[in-house]
């Protein structure tokens, strides 16, 4: 609530100050002439720089997807970079703004006086190159750091190359995330969706491919945005210094329900990772047998020719492994979460209490075009029944 | 082959409907583009609030997520191509001319099919709507979603036959200028003593003959993939990233197309307003020439998330950084010329100052992703939709808006209404600064662009419907500007010949000018040539009554180039050829019959 305010009382107080100070030509001038320079000093520190200590102070960066609330190393020095150059530009603004509210207030005309000739000049050397090693200068103050960073975006530095590492290729599709966890010989260990797990204070490596069109994958806490682009081969690290649910979402515009293409990274202690693993790793053979409703239904209506769940004859490729659907937060792609309708998606992340009725879920067996535009999935004609049913069988794929 | 020309009797009015069909005067010319392109600019400012209303609230279902992704597509394509290129492109044709002291451009005819090419581009370009299928992926039209495969209706067919034929206008219309700025300028008129204005329009001229062939060979491409199958952008034959090094080449010189001529317009405006000359010319004049070398070095940082690798990035970083330099050279001269001035605040300065204001927050965001690390974060998100509006918002547009009031007197000979522009200048500028000012932080708080909804509850509520009230203020300022603008165009103060007393040639003839401008043409022997006969005594002489423009206003018979139809024709020969490949082919036969028949025309109607 906080920013409210301060957003009020930023434009009441800029726009009027700045108005006062710059409308001379229907303001009377007796009056004008009555302001001493104190007052014009006043303005200026209102014009310059009092809005934006305000809205420096007033601006909550602490938000679930915000780039300057960093759990990660590649995160902290992105954010390192953008607070440095941030603060050289913010000196910069002071100065040149500071400088043109002056010069207006200053050098106004005065009734009567509008025809007088100022000194008439024309250049001056010395100020010429003084403002161009100026920017010159600060140019190099802020490449040095950034080339220094760039490097680091793509692979970790040196000092972690000891720590412990995980390596995960994520393959970008219209409009889903498939995340292929490689294990140490670097073959495919086990596959899962949207949902991407990981130990803290690890580095995970990642290499991204897409399935279609260009996506970019970017976990904005833990690290910027990197292409996933169709015929190459992209790569890019992070590591979580918390444990925690980390959200993001596509960032390169890649069709109608590009908005709805996110995902959750979630950092575990090493303990529950393994644990975690070793449940990818199985199968869930079991559920497939003809006294469960559920797959029946899965088959009938079609689903196992898009679906893979791991040890049946599910194994399609199209959409999202759903071999462990039932131990996920999300649905296609956190479009929507399995909590109680009206929750938030940041309300459920901070306390993840599933739907017993399942209601997102049916909808979006029900409707999966209504939910996400253009999707694959087609609208199969599932009763309310038939989706009560599915549903739970989902809901236990563990 | 004679008779050809006789088809149509060669137009001899130059007055009513006719007499803008056939114009070929420059100043006729300019009028339309720039009425045009203020059409244009209103079409996508309402794209832009259909935007806004979507994104007001989170989770919204006012449209559909086509129809928004169409939107953002045209949006940018209007305000770029149809809206601030051409209201650039309309000062060209009002100005160079008279600033250089020529009866009319190079070639007039040529001129007139260049507005022709502009308008059909542009209908082309708007097709889409009659059937809800207009371009529909990114006006950066990314490969390979623009694909038959991934973009299957009609939509990036009008995208690349729309921008190919509006490149042809932009083409044509840009060597016109070269030529006539570099052999009709007035004698004695030296390149060191031509207008700042029309410096820049050399420039982005010189630009414009450049990047436009690397746009067009990007969607011939683009083209061929759509319509005859090849994989010139597929992913496995071709290469999806060709296309953004393309448009990218292209698109990095585009941004200093836009911003240019903007430049020029204050370069005109701070030493009139401020009764100095411009301080530094020589320097300005050549941070401008530094801008366009410049622009060509840095098209990869529009690319840094592709993965280019560590050198390319640390390369491109560097010469983006680098282009800071001669923008921040510029902002020195520009304080430096109203240092010390006499400044009186008209409309046409306030925006200017605004133009200072704004654009200096644009270059400043500018630099924190130019930085590539710190860009990773901020790319496709609101903060770039911050940078990229107050560098051509606060930029292009606010200097537009003051070319505008400045230069109004000299087209129509009436003022604009001072007080409705006060009032369109704080409403736009205020409306502006709560539309965009907060898309800086909502982008750094993680919001993406290009998302046809959001979430509740991610920090981003409040300031996206705080940025949609702005927009409404803005387009309540722009609505007041369209009022005075038809208002004052009819009944302003009549202005004379010099309102503001001025510096440069345009200013020495009748307001409007007559159509042969000059009955005499000029001998020029400095810089701000008007200006120096109005004030002969030097720096600090008394003002010295010359009767500006005092014999132009008798009847002088001047021959002058002959209105002709076939502009037009050639024209619309060039847009249905265009058309053929989205319609039938019977239309590409009218269309070729149509454009041998103009060409012809033209060729045998004498050019007297």
């Amino acid at each position: 609530m906080r920013n409210k305010w301060t957003l009020i009382f930023f434009f009441i107080t800029g726009s009027l100050s700045i108005e006062k100070a710059v409308w001379p030509v229907n303001m009377n001038y007796e009056v004008r002439k009555l302001d001493t320079r104190s007052s014009n000093l006043r303005k200026f520190f209102l014009i310059s720089v009092l809005p934006l200590t305000l809205l420096l102070t007033g601006c909550d960066t602490n938000l679930p997807q915000s780039t300057l609330w960093s759990a990660g190393s590649v995160a902290q020095s992105q954010q390192d970079l953008f607070y440095l150059i941030f603060w050289i530009a913010a000196i910069i603004f002071v100065i040149v703004e500071g400088l043109l509210v002056y010069i207006m207030v200053r050098y106004r005309t005065k009734a009567g006086r509008e025809n007088d000739l100022p000194e008439q000049t024309h250049g001056n050397t010395k100020l010429e190159i003084g403002w161009t090693i100026l920017p010159v200068l600060v140019v190099i103050a802020v490449t040095i750091p950034t080339i220094r960073g760039i490097a680091e975006t793509y692979e970790p530095p040196k000092a972690l190359a000891d720590s412990p590492s995980i390596t995960v290729d994520v393959v970008g599709h219209q409009w889903w995330w498939e995340y292929r966890y490689l294990n140490t010989d670097g073959d495919v260990d086990f596959i899962t969706a949207n949902e991407m797990h990981i130990p803290v204070d690890t580095v995970v490596k990642l290499r991204l491919y897409s399935d279609d069109v260009i996506h970019s994958f970017s976990i904005p806490r833990l690290a910027g945005t990197r292409d996933a682009v169709p015929g190459r081969e992209n790569i890019m690290w992070f590591d979580a210094k918390e444990t925690g649910i980390f959200v993001g979402q596509c960032k390169e515009f890649c069709g109608d329900s590009h908005a709805l293409m996110k995902t959750i990274v979630v950092a575990h202690n090493a303990g529950d990772y393994l644990e975690w693993s070793e449940i990818q790793r199985s199968g869930n053979e079991n559920v497939a047998v003809e006294s469960n409703a559920g797959w029946g239904l899965f088959e009938s209506k079609g689903c196992v020719g898009c679906h893979t769940i791991k040890g049946t004859t599910a194994l399609g490729e199209i959409g999202p492994d759903l071999t462990h659907f039932g131990s996920r937060l999300t649905i296609a792609s956190n479009a929507l979460h399995k909590g109680k309708e009206g929750v938030t998606f940041t309300e459920f992340f901070d306390n993840p209490t599933k739907d017993p009725e399942h209601i997102n879920l049916k909808r979006w067996l029900q409707h999966p075009p209504e939910v996400k535009p253009g999707s694959l999935m087609p609208a199969l004609g599932i009763t309310d029944d038939e989706a009560d049913i599915l549903a739970d069988f989902l809901e236990n794929l563990k | 082959m004679a008779s050809l020309s006789y088809i149509l009797r060669r137009p001899t009015s130059e007055y009513g409907v006719w007499g803008w069909l056939t114009t070929v005067d420059h100043k006729k010319i300019g009028t339309l583009y720039m009425v045009t392109a203020l059409f244009f600019f209103l079409i996508g400012g309402i794209e832009a609030i259909m935007m806004r209303a979507q994104l007001a609230t989170p989770d919204s279902t006012v449209i559909s997520a086509d129809l928004f992704n169409q939107l953002f597509t045209m949006h940018a394509l209007t305000m770029i191509f149809l809206a601030i290129m051409p209201l650039g492109v309309a000062f060209f044709n009002w100005l160079v001319p008279l600033q250089i002291g020529a009866r009319d451009v190079a070639f007039p005819r040529l001129n007139a099919l260049s507005y022709w090419i502009y308008l059909f581009g542009a209908i082309i370009l708007n097709l889409g709507w009659f059937t809800a299928t207009s371009p529909n992926a990114g006006w950066f039209a990314y490969a390979n979603l623009t694909s038959i495969q991934y973009s299957p209706t009609n939509g990036m067919d009008y995208y690349v036959l729309g921008l190919l034929v509006l490149g042809t206008s932009s083409l044509i219309g840009a060597m016109n200028f070269v030529v006539t700025i570099i052999n009709l300028r007035a004698p004695g008129m030296t390149l060191i003593r031509m207008p700042i204005f029309t410096w820049m329009a050399f420039i982005t001229s010189i630009l414009l003959v450049l990047a436009i062939p690397v746009i067009t060979i990007g969607l011939i491409e683009l083209g061929f993939d759509r319509f005859f199958g090849t994989l010139f952008f597929n992913n496995a034959a071709g290469d999806v990233l060709l296309w953004q090094h393309l448009f990218w080449v292209f698109g990095h010189p585009e941004v200093y197309i836009l911003i240019l001529p903007a430049m020029g317009m204050v370069s005109e405006i701070f030493p009139t307003f401020s009764r100095k000359p411009l301080f530094g010319f020589p320097v300005v004049v050549f941070s401008g020439i530094a801008i366009a070398f410049m622009g060509w070095s840095v098209w990869a940082h529009h690319m840094f998330a592709t993965g280019m690798g560590p050198v390319p990035d640390s390369v491109f970083a560097a010469t983006t950084m680098a282009i800071a330099i001669p923008t921040g050279v510029k902002v020195f001269n520009w304080l430096a010329t109203i240092w010390g001035g006499n400044i009186r605040f008209t409309t046409a300065m306030m925006f200017a100052l605004g133009f200072i204001a704004l654009f200096t927050i644009g270059g400043l965001s500018g630099m924190t992703h130019a930085a590539a690390p710190s860009d990773l974060q901020q790319t496709d998100t609101y903060y770039i939709v911050a940078h990229i509006h107050y560098v051509l918002f606060g930029g292009s547009i606010m200097a537009i808006f003051a070319g505008i009031y400045y230069w109004f007197p000299k087209m129509y000979g009436r003022l604009l209404n001072e007080r409705l522009g006060k009032l369109h200048f704080w409403l736009v500028f205020i409306g502006m600064n709560i539309t965009f000012g907060p898309m800086h932080y909502v982008g750094l708080i993680g919001m993406p662009r290009r998302n046809y909804m959001y979430p509740a509850d991610m920090g981003w509520d409040f300031w996206n419907m705080v940025a949609s009230g702005g927009s409404i203020i803005m387009a309540i300022g722009v609505v007041v500007f369209i009022h005075n603008f038809y208002r004052s165009a009819r009944k302003g103060e009549i202005s004379g010949d010099d309102p503001w007393d001025a510096r440069t040639l345009e200013w020495s003839i009748a307001s409007p000018p007559p159509h042969y401008n000059f009955a005499e043409i000029p001998t020029v022997t400095s810089g701000d040539a008007f200006w120096h006969q109005k004030y002969p005594d030097g720096d600090k002489g008394v003002p010295h009554p010359v009767p500006s423009g005092g014999e132009d206003h008798e009847e002088v018979h001047i021959e002058m180039p002959r209105p002709s139809f076939y502009p037009l024709i050639t024209g619309i020969g060039i847009a249905l050829l265009g058309l053929t490949l989205v319609t039938h082919p019977i239309v590409g036969v009218v269309g070729l019959i149509t454009l041998l028949w103009g060409s012809y025309g033209w060729m045998l109607e004498p050019a007297e």
